[in-house]
């Protein structure tokens, strides 16, 4: 396949993921054949405006898609199983077992009723059968893990009672209790101040290194993914339109809208005014045909509001969605 | 130094008051809820210690004492058998609030079941279940009460079960409500990507969040189960004579107001007005209490 990784095989391999919204104004094709691959034992990111649908993508890979919204077609393989065909009972023993899901607000996250052990507890119990003096156990070991300062302590705290960056912490110490292969981070920083921010950043970096868990980082955090990703998918209106390992996607942007993307963020040192994008995210109740981002490109000609553009190499594990990419190198 | 000090610290307080003295806080701020906890404190009381407080037997009748005005032997003076009204409207109490906490306790038990799975599963199955609901509901609440007890016949656990009947939507739509916000809470999202089963997330992670506005309602309830009840037993639907039932004994004072007794269906109605006051108020307060845009 054209968007593999150069050495290394893909945990997920997502193929023809069709997710759409069915709103009372007609059907929004928010999803409308994705294909994509998440590459084992890295952290890839997912980068895109808002609406650009990075959270779909996870929420589909999860089957967490609630209505409106429904997986209508397509093939989303984990370790050779389609996970669009398990039953709702199968689903469950993947979700937090296999992969796991952070989200953007940690203390929403939370059930404000539960104890951290509760709620911790609870799942060590459903996944590994633990008895509660082992989950327990367990439950500290893990705590300790992602740096909580006192384990014993927080175990008894209520969601409430703890800072949004613990509460994160916590999070992820649930997501990684049971020995998932996968995580997937939706805009796991967003909602923290600056130094926590950098905090959870390091810790999302440590595993990856000393357990090799493979992550998927969905922001729209050019600096975040710089710092923790090795590879990059750009996302707009809900199609991938370039992938590349991250020192190749900052050094040669090869789609229009990935460098107006490194356009407009702020440089230290620099005056002015910020660059910006013109136009918006298109409407996906009736999405622009041919190439979705033709109707906001500097490069665009009449062909791009025909014809849809097919991946094409630039260079090793980087390919770029654009008719015209050779004008902008 | 000294009084600035004093003023700085009073907030301190007020913010390290644990939650259960800030109900107490609040209770004080708003004395008709207290008042209205109060009566039915002194209902219950009076419920629980009846055949203490009883100055005669409630289903003793003498005729040579009928319809006699209140006296001090008599309280509330006697009734058309000579029966001792206060005595009476003692006993009353047990079976008044038996009915309305039986009634609204199954009410709250199906009502939440029903209303919480048809939150959670929407589609054809939650659909379904609110369609059979709303069924119940097309009729006035009291014009259902009356053709269930109708056709279970006159009995105190029939009775129970026509008001909880009637009660059961109010249930079913408050928690379907609660349980179709919290559901896109991303807590509940949370415990189902952390594998938690669908029935867990349910009864375990939403219904507990959900049960603010069920408490609510459940101090509003049992003053109209009283209402209800005492109007069922007041068209012979209800609790069957001789048991004392204070709905029960309007009715049967209601034909001796004309002829000047009136004290036979007085007292028994001003207990009804006040029961259903006190739950009243206590839930109104409530309401108050825990609006989150109270100043």
């Amino acid at each position: 396949m054209s968007d593999s990784v150069p050495g290394t095989t893909p945990l997920i391999t997502i193929r023809g993921l069709q997710t759409h919204f069915f709103t009372q104004r007609g059907v929004a094709k928010v999803l409308d054949g994705l294909n994509f691959e998440i590459a084992s034992g890295r952290v890839t990111g997912l980068v895109g405006e808002s609406g650009s649908g990075k959270s779909v993508t996870a929420f589909s890979i999860m089957r967490l898609m609630r209505a409106p919204g429904r997986i209508v077609a397509g093939k989303i393989e984990f370790q050779g199983v389609n996970l669009l065909q398990l039953t709702e009972r199968e689903m469950a023993k993947v979700r937090g077992e296999k992969i796991s899901m952070i989200f953007q607000q940690p203390r929403a996250s939370l059930n404000p009723v539960f104890t951290v052990k509760d709620t911790l507890l609870r799942v060590l119990r459903i996944h590994k059968g633990l008895s509660a003096r082992k989950a327990q156990r367990a439950a500290l070991e893990v705590l300790a893990r992602v740096g909580l300062p006192d384990p014993a302590v927080v175990l008894n705290r209520y969601p409430h009672q703890l800072s949004g960056g613990m509460c994160q912490r916590v999070m992820i110490a649930l997501a990684i209790s049971c020995g998932s292969k996968l995580l997937l981070a939706d805009e796991p920083t967003t909602a923290l101040d600056v130094t926590v921010q950098f905090q959870i950043i390091e810790l999302l970096k440590e595993l990856e290194d000393e357990t090799g868990l493979t992550q998927l980082l969905i922001t729209h955090d050019l600096g975040l993914v710089a710092e923790l990703c090795s590879e990059v998918a750009v996302m707009y209106a809900g199609e991938i339109v370039e992938q590349a390992g991250v020192h190749a996607l900052f050094d040669q942007p090869s789609h229009p809208y990935t460098r107006g993307l490194l356009q407009s963020r702020p440089k230290p040192g620099a005056r002015g005014e910020l660059q910006s994008i013109p136009g918006r995210v298109p409407d996906l109740l009736a999405p622009p045909s041919g190439c979705r981002f033709h109707p906001r490109c500097p490069l665009a000609q009449s062909r791009c509001a025909e014809e849809s553009p097919v991946p094409e190499i630039v260079g090793e594990g980087h390919w770029v969605r654009c008719h015209f990419w050779r004008d902008l190198v | 130094m000294a009084e600035p000090l004093t003023e700085g610290t009073t907030p301190v307080q007020v913010a390290n008051r644990a939650s259960g003295s800030e109900f107490w806080y609040l209770l004080r701020k708003n004395p008709v809820t207290l008042f209205g906890l109060i009566v039915v404190a002194l209902l219950i009381l009076m419920a629980l210690f009846a055949p203490l407080l009883a100055p005669y037997d409630p289903y003793a009748t003498d005729p040579r004492i009928s319809l006699q005005p209140p006296s001090q032997e008599h309280l509330f003076g006697t009734g058309i058998w000579g029966e001792d009204i206060f005595s009476r409207i003692l006993y009353g109490a047990r079976q008044d609030l038996a009915i309305a906490f039986g009634a609204v306790a199954v009410a709250l038990v199906i009502g939440c079941l029903l209303g919480a799975v048809a939150g959670y599963w929407e589609g054809f199955f939650g659909e379904a279940i609110m369609r059979v609901v709303e069924l119940l509901q097309a009729f006035p609440a009291f014009i259902l009460a009356l053709a269930i007890a109708g056709a279970l016949g006159p009995s105190f656990r029939n009775l129970i079960i026509a008001i909880a009947f009637t009660n059961v939507p109010i249930y079913a739509h408050l928690m379907r409500v609660s349980i179709l916000s919290n559901k896109r809470s991303q807590y509940a999202m949370a415990a189902i990507a952390s594998g938690n089963p669908h029935w867990r997330v349910l009864f375990r992670h939403l219904l507990p969040n959900s049960l603010g506005p069920i408490f609510i309602q459940s101090t509003l309830q049992p003053g109209y189960a009283i209402l209800t009840a005492a109007g069922l037993s007041f068209i012979g639907l209800g609790v069957r004579l001789p048991e004392p039932e204070w709905g029960l004994m309007v009715a049967m004072g209601s034909s001796r107001i004309i002829s000047g007794e009136w004290w036979v269906s007085l007292f028994p109605g001003l207990f009804i007005i006040i029961a259903v006051m006190g739950f009243n108020l206590i839930g109104d307060g409530l309401q108050d209490i825990f609006d989150p845009h109270r100043n």
